[in-house]
C-alpha cells in the first residue's frame, strides 16, 4: 500500500481546481488505502468525505495523506476533517518556506554557478539533487506519518527544519557574494580597469540597486531597465 | 532532431512541471541543458537557462497563484536565440514573456474547468474509473500545449521576422554588449530570493573572503573551494552547538 500512495502521490495536482484546489487529487490518493480498508459501500462514502476543500504543500502532502490513512486504519473517521483542516495550513507553510523559499535557491545558485563556470553537467546534477532531496522529504514524511499517525507532527517539530532553513539561507547569501566577486575577477576580467573605466563602474552601480531595489519590481521590468541601461549609455558614448 | 518532436518533448516536460509528479525536468536549468544537448549548443542552452532559472527562483506555486509559463520562456528564448542570434533576445525575451502569460491564463482557465470535471466525476463517481481519468486528463492536457506552444512559436517567428528589421544599428550593438553581461544581472536577483537578520552582512562577508582570495591569489577552483568550506563555517556558525556541543 505503501508504494501505491507514493506512486498516487505524482498525480496529487493532476486535477488542481480553483473551487477545491487539491481536493481531487487527496480523495485520489486516498482511494487505495480505502479500497484495502472496507467494503464497496463504505468505499464510495469515505471517497465523497475526502472531496472537501483542500489545500497544501504538494511535497508535504504525504504527511497528511499518512496520518489519514492512519487514522482510516483505527477507524477514527470523526476527526480526520478536522485533522485535515487543521494541518494544510501550517503544514504548506513550512513546506512552502524549506522547498521553494530554502532549498530551490540554494540548488538554484549552487548549480547555476557551476553552470556559470561552464561545467556541463550541472544541469542534469541540478535536477538529480532536486529530485532526490523532494522525494526523499515525501518518503520520509509518508512512511513516519504512516506508521506514527497523529504524533508525526510532534516528531516534525523536533525535528528543527527552521534551523535548516536558517542555515541554507545564510549559505545562500555568503556564497552568493564571494561566488559573485570571483565571477567578476577571474571571468569577466574587469578588476584592473573597475576605477578608470566608467562603463564598468556604471554597470556594478547598476547591479547594487538591481539588488536592492529593482528585483522587487516584475522580472519584465528589471529586465527592460536593464537593457535601457545599455541602450542609453550606447546612445550617450557613440 | 525533428522539430516537432521537440515541441512534443517541451510540451510533456511542461505536463511534468505540475500537473504529473512535479519532476522538475521543466526548470529553465535543466530544460535550457535538454535542448543545449538536442540543438548541440550547451552554450546558449546553459546560459539562457541559467539567467531564466535565477530570474524565476523567487516565484512560488502557493494557492491561487499560477506562475508565469518559465517552461515556454526557455524553450522560445533559446531556440529563437539560435535562429535569430544574440542581438536579438531583448525582443525574443519580451515576446516569450507575452506567450507565457497567455499560458498562464490558459491555465487560469483550465483549473477553472477542472472544477466542472471534479464535480462531474463527484456526481458520477461509481461509473468512473479514476485511473483512466486521469491518464486521459493529462495525454489532453499536453496535447492542449503541444498545440499552444507550436502556435507560439510560429506567430513569434512571423513577428520576429517583421520586427528585427526595424531595430536600428546602435541599438543591436548596445542589446550584443549587454548579451554578456545578463548572468551578472540575473546573479543580482538572487540576493532577494531569500530574507533573514543580518543578510546584508553575510553578503559583504563572502565578498570580503572573495576579495581575500583575490588578493591572495589563488587559482579559481583553489578559491572556489576555499570559498564553499568557509560558506559551510560560518553558516553553521550561528549554531554554534552544532559545533561547539551545547547544553540546550
Amino acid at each position: 500500500m505503501f508504494l501505491r500512495l507514493f506512486i498516487k502521490l505524482f498525480f496529487v495536482d493532476t486535477l488542481l481546481n480553483d473551487r477545491n484546489m487539491q481536493n481531487f487529487g487527496f480523495a485520489y490518493i486516498m482511494s487505495s488505502a480505502l479500497k484495502r480498508l472496507g467494503d464497496i459501500r463504505t468505499y464510495y462514502e469515505r471517497l465523497i468525505a475526502h472531496f472537501e476543500y483542500f489545500n497544501s504543500n504538494p511535497f508535504f502532502i504525504s504527511a497528511i495523506i499518512g496520518i489519514c490513512t492512519n487514522l482510516e486504519e483505527k477507524g477514527k473517521t470523526d476527526i480526520i476533517y478536522k485533522i485535515k483542516l487543521e494541518t494544510m495550513a501550517p503544514l504548506s507553510a513550512l513546506a512552502d518556506s524549506l522547498v521553494f523559499g530554502t532549498i530551490k535557491p540554494f540548488f538554484t545558485v549552487l548549480f547555476v554557478s557551476l553552470a556559470m563556470i561552464s561545467v556541463k553537467s550541472s544541469f542534469w546534477l541540478f535536477w538529480l539533487s532536486f529530485f532526490l532531496v523532494t522525494n526523499f522529504l515525501k518518503i520520509y514524511t509518508l512512511y513516519f506519518s504512516y506508521k506514527m499517525g497523529l504524533g508525526f507532527i510532534f516528531k516534525l517539530t523536533k525535528l528543527n527544519l527552521q534551523t535548516l532553513i536558517a542555515i541554507l539561507k545564510r549559505f545562500i547569501v555568503f556564497y552568493l557574494g564571494g561566488f559573485a566577486l570571483l565571477y567578476l575577477h577571474f571571468y569577466v576580467h574587469i578588476e584592473a580597469s573597475l576605477f578608470h573605466n566608467t562603463f564598468y563602474a556604471l554597470l556594478l552601480g547598476f547591479l547594487f540597486l538591481n539588488a536592492f531595489v529593482f528585483s522587487r519590481l516584475k522580472n519584465w521590468m528589471s529586465l527592460t531597465l536593464y537593457i535601457l541601461f545599455f541602450v542609453i549609455y550606447y546612445y550617450i558614448k557613440f | 532532431m525533428n522539430f516537432f518532436l521537440i515541441v512534443a518533448l517541451v510540451a510533456i516536460i511542461n505536463t511534468t512541471n505540475i500537473r504529473f509528479g512535479l519532476f522538475f525536468f521543466g526548470q529553465p536549468l535543466v530544460l535550457g541543458g535538454i535542448l543545449g544537448l538536442i540543438l548541440n549548443d550547451m552554450g546558449v542552452g546553459l546560459y539562457v537557462g541559467s539567467i531564466i532559472q535565477l530570474m524565476w527562483v523567487r516565484s512560488m506555486p502557493i494557492g491561487v497563484k499560477v506562475q508565469t509559463n518559465y517552461t515556454l520562456i526557455t524553450f522560445l528564448t533559446i531556440f529563437f536565440i539560435k535562429i535569430f542570434d544574440t542581438p536579438f533576445y531583448p525582443l525574443i525575451f519580451i515576446l516569450s514573456y507575452v506567450f507565457a502569460t497567455v499560458a498562464k491564463y490558459l491555465e487560469k482557465i483550465i483549473k477553472k474547468i477542472n472544477s466542472h470535471i471534479v464535480d462531474l466525476v463527484m456526481k458520477n463517481l461509481k461509473k468512473v474509473n479514476l485511473d483512466i481519468l486521469h491518464i486521459i486528463y493529462l495525454i489532453v492536457y499536453t496535447i492542449i500545449f503541444f498545440l499552444f506552444f507550436l502556435i507560439s512559436f510560429y506567430v513569434m517567428h512571423f513577428f520576429l521576422l517583421k520586427l528585427v528589421f526595424y531595430v536600428p544599428e546602435k541599438m543591436l550593438l548596445a542589446f550584443q554588449a549587454s548579451y554578456k553581461y545578463l548572468i551578472l544581472y540575473a546573479l543580482s536577483l538572487m540576493y532577494q530570493s531569500v530574507s533573514f537578520k543580518f543578510k546584508f552582512f553575510y553578503f559583504l562577508g563572502g565578498a570580503g573572503l572573495a576579495l581575500f582570495l583575490i588578493l591572495a591569489q589563488l587559482p579559481f577552483y583553489m578559491a572556489l573551494i576555499v570559498l564553499v568550506l568557509m560558506t559551510i563555517f560560518v553558516s553553521l556558525l550561528e549554531q554554534k552547538k552544532w559545533i561547539f556541543g551545547g547544553n540546550n
